[in-house]
């Protein structure tokens, strides 16, 4: 079964080419802009995604934040979280992983490699 | 003291207008005059009073404090007229400073909506960019899905060609068993054609059996007429020809049985080379020959297609091979294509924090231009503010993008915690 991956960006040129990206590797895409539509959806019922990938700086709720909100949440306490932004800073990337957040990833990043980081955090993809 | 800012930040002052504009030699001139009299008069006394006879010191003294004098009322004069004229200038000074001032903030109003333009434009040019990244990602999925396409119709066809060389695979066996059987048919019809040669010299010997027959009837005809003479003797000769006129009866009877055999013989034979050249058609069976042959060189056609066969479905296999791999080959490409479009967002973010930058500065510009016309406003801050703006344009940068990763000693760009 084709393994389910959340991303989170208010870019829509982002959104669009991670996830045909994926969906050509067969990967299930679902989509949100920002961190409270990625939340409402993480909290809806039967949704369960593989993987999230999230930006950092997005309108009415940051990356960080997210991160911070969607640990809170029992089923996704141990979900892998992928930040994929253009931020570099040292401090934000070290306050995501105390949050919880699987891997650093700084934009733009390439089909191959993406595709290598997604199937080292998730083996069997 | 009058005082004023002009347009080049120097300090103008009374004095050193009277300074740049009068030397004051006249009284320089007086002056010296006066000490060159009072000189003369020491140095030179009795002298003097020879050259000049009765002329004494003290007036030439008076005179020279006379000039002095007026030279000084002069001085005043022109000094009062000069002040009037550095009044009348300071005050174009602060008239032009006015007007540069308000020329500046309308310069700088006409700026800000400049860049409120250009940042409009910028925004517009984003937002293109982001259409034409999001036509690119719908066109790289087009041809995506048709390279798929076209994967799997050759994919589906090898299968179908696989199932279909595998049903002509079997019938070129059949057709090889029957060609191997058809190819031993020469042999066969060979002896065929061997045993025919044998029956047709049977038909020749029984050919020249015919003329046996003849032989026989011959024999019987002769010996009947012999008979016939010997009861014709026997019957003259009489009693004592008696018995020889039985011999001569069974002479003629085995006459009649030897034409018989004869007869019998004779349709014998022409019934059994009736029956040989009935049953044995050579013209066909040169014909049914012939038919083999080609028959076996049709086998040889038929192994020659299942050759052709192979080699179709060998350069069908490689050009699946070689398609899949360019198949695979341009997914990879797309998947690129695809990551590099992300530069769009990068780009956008980056004209963002411009834009951010660059309304500030007009701001501060602002706060300059205005400045200008009123200093006591904080002039001398604003260089300081604006060189803060610059340190935290960069330090902003510094922390999005590439700068300062893998190479340079930063955090890499692709790190799992």
């Amino acid at each position: 079964m084709a393994k389910t991956i959340f991303i989170v960006d208010d870019s829509a040129t982002m959104l669009m080419s991670v996830k045909n990206n994926l969906e050509i590797s067969g990967f299930t895409v679902v989509t949100a802009e920002d961190g409270v539509k990625a939340l409402t959806k993480l909290k809806g019922a039967g949704f369960k995604p593989d993987l999230m990938i999230t930006d950092i700086n997005m309108p009415n709720m940051n990356g960080i934040e997210l991160i911070r909100n969607t640990r809170t949440l029992p089923a996704f306490r141990f979900m892998p979280i992928l930040v994929m932004t253009t931020e570099n800073q040292q401090v934000k990337r070290d306050e995501a992983k105390k949050l919880g957040a699987t891997g650093w990833l700084v934009k733009p990043v390439g089909g191959a490699d993406l595709l290598k980081i997604i199937k080292q955090v998730l083996p069997g993809a | 003291m009058l005082s004023a800012n002009n347009s080049f930040g120097g300090n103008v002052t009374e004095s050193s207008i009277i300074n740049a504009k009068d030397p004051g030699w006249v009284t320089y001139a007086a002056v010296v005059l006066f000490f060159l009299c009072g000189l003369s008069e020491m140095l030179f006394h009795n002298e003097l009073d020879r050259l000049l006879g009765r002329l004494h010191i003290f007036p030439v003294m008076g005179v020279a404090a006379l000039i002095m004098i007026s030279a000084n009322i002069y001085l005043m004069k022109i000094s009062s007229r000069r002040i009037s004229a550095l009044k009348s200038k300071i005050q174009e000074a602060e008239d032009s400073l006015a007007r540069s001032g308000e020329c500046a903030n309308l310069m700088m109003d006409n700026h800000v909506r400049l860049e409120e333009v250009i940042g409009s434009r910028l925004n517009e040019v984003a937002a293109e960019t982001e259409n034409a990244g999001m036509s690119l990602i719908m066109e790289v999925r087009k041809i995506s899905d048709s390279a798929n396409t076209l994967l799997n119709y050759l994919n589906n066809s090898t299968l179908k060609a696989a199932g279909l060389g595998d049903e002509i695979g079997n019938n070129v066996t059949f057709i090889t068993q029957i060609g191997d059987f058809m190819h031993g048919l020469p042999d066969r019809i060979k002896q065929i054609h061997q045993d025919m040669e044998t029956i047709r010299e049977t038909a020749t010997q029984i050919d020249a059996l015919e003329n046996l027959v003849d032989i026989i009837k011959d024999i019987s005809d002769q010996t009947n007429l012999l008979a016939l003479n010997a009861s014709i003797e026997a019957a003259r000769a009489g009693d004592a020809g008696r018995g020889f006129a039985v011999v001569a009866d069974e002479v003629r009877k085995l006459s009649d049985r030897s034409a018989k055999a004869a007869v019998m013989i004779e349709k014998g034979l022409s019934a059994a080379q009736n029956t040989i050249k009935c049953g044995l058609k050579f013209n066909e069976l040169d014909e049914s020959s012939q038919q083999m042959n080609e028959a076996v060189n049709v086998i040889s056609s038929i192994h020659k297609l299942q050759d052709s066969y192979e080699d179709l479905r060998q350069y069908y296999k490689t050009l699946f091979a070689v398609v899949t791999r360019h198949n695979t080959s341009l997914a990879s490409e797309i998947a690129e294509i695809l990551g590099q479009i992300q530069f769009q967002d990068v780009v956008r973010q980056r004209i963002e924090r411009i834009m951010d930058t660059v309304v500030k500065r007009d701001y501060l510009l602002l706060e300059f231009s205005r400045s200008l016309a009123t200093p006591d406003i904080g002039l001398e801050k604003i260089p300081e503010k604006m060189s803060q703006l610059i340190e935290e344009y960069l330090e902003l940068e510094a922390c999005h993008g590439e700068s300062g990763q893998d190479s340079n000693g930063g955090p890499p760009k692709l790190e799992l915690f």
